[in-house]
């Protein structure tokens, strides 16, 4: 009888697992690493912030957002930028000719100079795009903190 | 004895049990145990509506996880893949082991999301891996119908040269060369891109058992790459 019980509760455990997979297909909460979005997120060396992230529907973004998106040159490897530009924006590049994004992809940017990012690799297709950071939770003193505050160089030409 | 009168014999049955073994019972008899008690006879239907929604939920979630993350069977149109898929009819089944290019090798047969539109899956073949030089096409530019054929500033046939496939990208292009939109148009692809590999297919235009004992056309989709240097 405890056997069955035991069972039972077992299954019923199970049972939920796929459901915790697919809530976080819809939010989750994930730790920012690196420096490349200093001052707005990772503000001095030591800190990490942990972020609450909107996944579901990734595409539907616009120009500020923090994004969270898989590395061009590595899938496996997760990288935080701001979305600087949106297709067919023409984009001031540091050096050499103004580039437009093409259909389909975004010009994402880090808010640190010292930052890799399209500045190097170009515009990125925004299927990598994993999903959209909608605040800071932890930690507690950056509760609430505006992520539009500083938001880098201002990369489009105004036409 | 007919269905309305058995249920009614079976449901004042229920209720003679409730009266001699229930209330009455527990009032006067001492020590009885909680599984001694029958379960009420009609549960309210409020009392289930939680129950269905956790099913509704985990079931929903099952089929969400099953699909993004082990194995998904999919319907594919368009020639670009002829003849290793028909244009129209074709069930694919994809496994998502391979998903962002986990595993993959030259030659496989792999679902994508369009780089230049997300929305959309294409289904090519890898024929070029990080590090491989890939000439593009330069039959492309013999013929002169080709839509996006365009001579660089400097002179330079973009069909007619080499391309260094980079880190954790890859070049894709269909089976049917001809009739293909793939990284001859828009370059190499991310890996991240890539959802998952084809390894069989289903034809439904096709009997659901034919003289070969193959169900709806089954056939395997393996890879076609032959190392010529060999």
């Amino acid at each position: 009888m405890v056997v069955r019980v035991r069972v039972r509760s077992l299954f019923w455990a199970v049972s939920w697992i796929p459901v915790a997979l697919a809530a976080t297909d819809v939010v989750h909460v994930s730790r920012i690493e690196g420096s490349s979005m200093r001052p707005t997120l990772n503000s001095s060396d030591g800190d990490t912030d942990w972020v609450l992230l909107k996944m579901l529907w990734p595409r539907a973004r616009a120009v500020g957002d923090i994004v969270l998106l898989k590395s061009p040159f590595d899938p496996a490897k997760v990288m935080c930028k701001r979305v600087k530009a949106l297709a067919s924006d023409t984009v001031r590049v540091p050096d050499g000719e103004p580039i437009t994004v093409p259909r389909g992809h975004l010009w994402v940017e880090g808010d640190n100079v010292h930052s890799i990012d399209s500045r190097k690799f170009g515009p990125v297709s925004d299927g990598l795009l994993l999903g959209k950071v909608l605040c800071v939770v932890w930690p507690p003193s950056k509760w609430g903190v505006d992520l539009h505050r500083y938001s880098g160089r201002n990369v489009v030409v105004e036409e | 004895m007919s269905f309305v009168s058995k249920l009614a014999g079976h449901v004042t049955g229920q209720r003679r049990l409730d009266l001699t073994t229930g209330p009455g019972a527990d009032q006067t008899g001492q020590g009885r145990s909680e599984a001694d008690r029958p379960p009420p006879a009609f549960p309210p239907p409020m009392s289930r509506l939680p129950s269905a929604f956790t099913t509704v939920l985990k079931c929903v979630s099952l089929l969400h996880v099953t699909h993004t993350r082990v194995y998904e069977f999919t319907e594919t149109k368009g020639e670009s893949m002829l003849p290793t898929l028909n244009s129209h009819g074709d069930y694919v089944h994809v496994s998502k082991w391979y998903r962002n290019g986990r595993d993959v090798q030259m030659g496989d047969c792999v679902v994508l999301q369009k780089p230049n539109d997300s929305n959309r899956r294409v289904c090519k073949r890898i024929t070029g891996m990080p590090g491989d030089y890939v000439l593009v096409d330069p039959s492309l530019a013999e013929e002169d119908t080709y839509p996006l054929h365009y001579k660089d500033t400097n002179g330079a046939d973009p069909l007619d040269m080499y391309i260094k496939v980079p880190r954790g990208h890859v070049w894709v292009t269909g089976d049917n060369l001809p009739y293909s939109l793939d990284s001859r148009t828009y370059n190499v692809v991310p890996m991240g891109l890539i959802t998952g590999k084809v390894v069989a297919a289903n034809d439904m235009n096709k009997p659901l058992w034919d003289e070969e004992g193959k169900i709806l056309g089954f056939r395997k989709v393996g890879n076609t790459f032959v190392d010529a240097v060999q």
